[in-house]
């Protein structure tokens, strides 16, 4: 993404502008029941007052998942494949002609179709999700779907966003990168940030078994992660702040539970296209329960006094 | 008497649906307007999960966990930060920004791996 630069516009732009809005390797159905319904495709906006009816929706995703049944197009992409279709859309955007049947399991019909539908399009917008990001390929993929929104921005308006899963995946890359000048895997340990995804990138790191402490905030490596990224976890001291039980904190040696951001103490979080919203606090976190805040500046002060 | 608080911002998924409606009862939680299935269960606490309200520590990972306190568990988690050669600190992703500025300060402090759920 570094590589080639990042063409975005916030939700409102979708809601009021997109008529055509392509979901590649993610299910909002699901994952993001409310994305579809507040922004993307049955919103009304400004210029598309009659809502689903005015858009056309394409969805890529080597499953029929209840998203594509909905979809008005679905490239049913072979797994793994991702960067082979977006290159043939690339290359048929370009004037080239496809000499084969079927490129990734997608019929070469349905790719001419799809880029002809993009190209048609007053204001168009991709949303991504893991299933791209999880593809072999993985940001490189994205660089070349990049790329492709930025050869479909010389027929017309065209953007992309990442759908993200937790509520301040985002807000973390923005403070990170403010602080650093990297959104994230970056490593401190020659004193200077230096960043480069598959050396200094979590899951490489512990499937090497370089890192000998984790620290695990508010979040549960122990039941996603890769099996043999987990084996190491359970090696090596770890720390979790965290509210709940998971697989995670039976692995782990320190549990300091935190109250929930967002509920029980207030708090910024950057939505999905980099909006920043304040979280309100609805309730009192159970008596005594310190917030993320306090407990990583009390560990600040003490880690001063002991280096 | 139900309290309801409104313009919640949801903080389930990346959509951070800000129209969310809450019913509060006696300092509890007892509905939602609005959010969805997934955000509701986020606001409700269910999934007859287990919260810890007191940190826990052991030295070994096939012991038992013992209630500590704060003070301790801080303590004991930024030696180990400290005395470790190469620390990873993972995760990130549902705290609030204001938190997330100050671990990754202490990040800069110890020469740690700093990395978020976008990794994956």
């Amino acid at each position: 993404m570094q590589d080639v630069g990042y063409p975005v516009c916030t939700l409102g732009e979708v809601k009021n502008r997109a008529d055509l809005v392509i979901f590649w390797g993610c299910n909002p159905m699901h994952a993001h029941p409310r994305h579809m319904g507040r922004y993307s495709v049955f919103a009304r906006g400004f210029f598309r007052e009659r809502g689903r009816r005015d858009r056309t929706v394409v969805v890529v995703d080597p499953r029929k998942t209840d998203t594509a049944k909905l979809a008005d197009l679905h490239l049913q992409v072979e797994p793994n494949k991702d960067y082979e279709l977006i290159s043939a859309m690339r290359a048929v955007l370009r004037g080239h002609e496809l000499n084969v049947d079927r490129v990734a399991g997608v019929p070469v019909d349905i790719i001419y179709e799809a880029v002809e539908a993009c190209k048609k399009a007053q204001f168009g917008q991709l949303f991504f999700g893991m299933g791209v990001t999880m593809s072999r390929g993985k940001h490189r993929i994205i660089d070349n779907a990049i790329c492709l929104i930025i050869d479909l921005n010389a027929y017309t308006k065209f953007g992309l966003m990442p759908m993200r899963g937790h509520y301040n995946v985002n807000g973390f890359n923005q403070v990170l990168s403010w602080l650093t000048g990297y959104p994230y895997a970056v490593d401190f340990s020659r004193g200077y940030p230096r960043y480069n995804p598959g050396e200094t990138s979590t899951i490489d790191l512990l499937v090497r078994g370089e890192v000998d402490v984790m620290m695990n905030i508010a979040s549960d490596p122990g039941a996603h992660f890769p099996q043999r990224a987990v084996e190491h976890i359970a090696k090596i001291p770890v720390i979790c702040v965290e509210p709940h039980q998971t697989p995670t904190t039976e692995l782990s040696n320190i549990i300091i539970p935190t109250a929930f951001t967002g509920v029980e103490v207030g708090g910024i979080a950057y939505r999905m296209d980099g909006v920043p919203l304040e979280l309100k606090k609805v309730v009192d976190p159970p008596e005594g329960v310190l917030t993320d805040e306090e407990v990583f500046k009390i560990m600040s002060k003490k880690i001063d006094e002991m280096l | 008497m139900v309290e309801i608080v409104k313009n919640v911002v949801c903080p389930f998924c990346g959509c951070l649906c800000d129209d969310i409606e809450i019913m509060v009862e006696d300092g509890h939680i007892v509905g939602t307007r609005n959010a969805c299935r997934i955000g509701h269960a986020k606001f409700m606490h269910f999934e007859g999960s287990v919260r810890y309200t007191e940190p826990l520590i052991r030295e070994n990972k096939k012991d038992d966990f013992k209630k500590t306190d704060y003070d301790t568990a801080i303590e004991e988690s930024a030696r180990l930060l400290v005395e470790s050669k190469l620390p990873l600190l993972y995760g990130f992703s549902s705290i609030g920004c204001e938190a997330q500025r100050e671990a990754i300060l202490i990040g800069e402090k110890i020469g740690a791996i700093v990395d978020n759920t976008a990794t994956v």
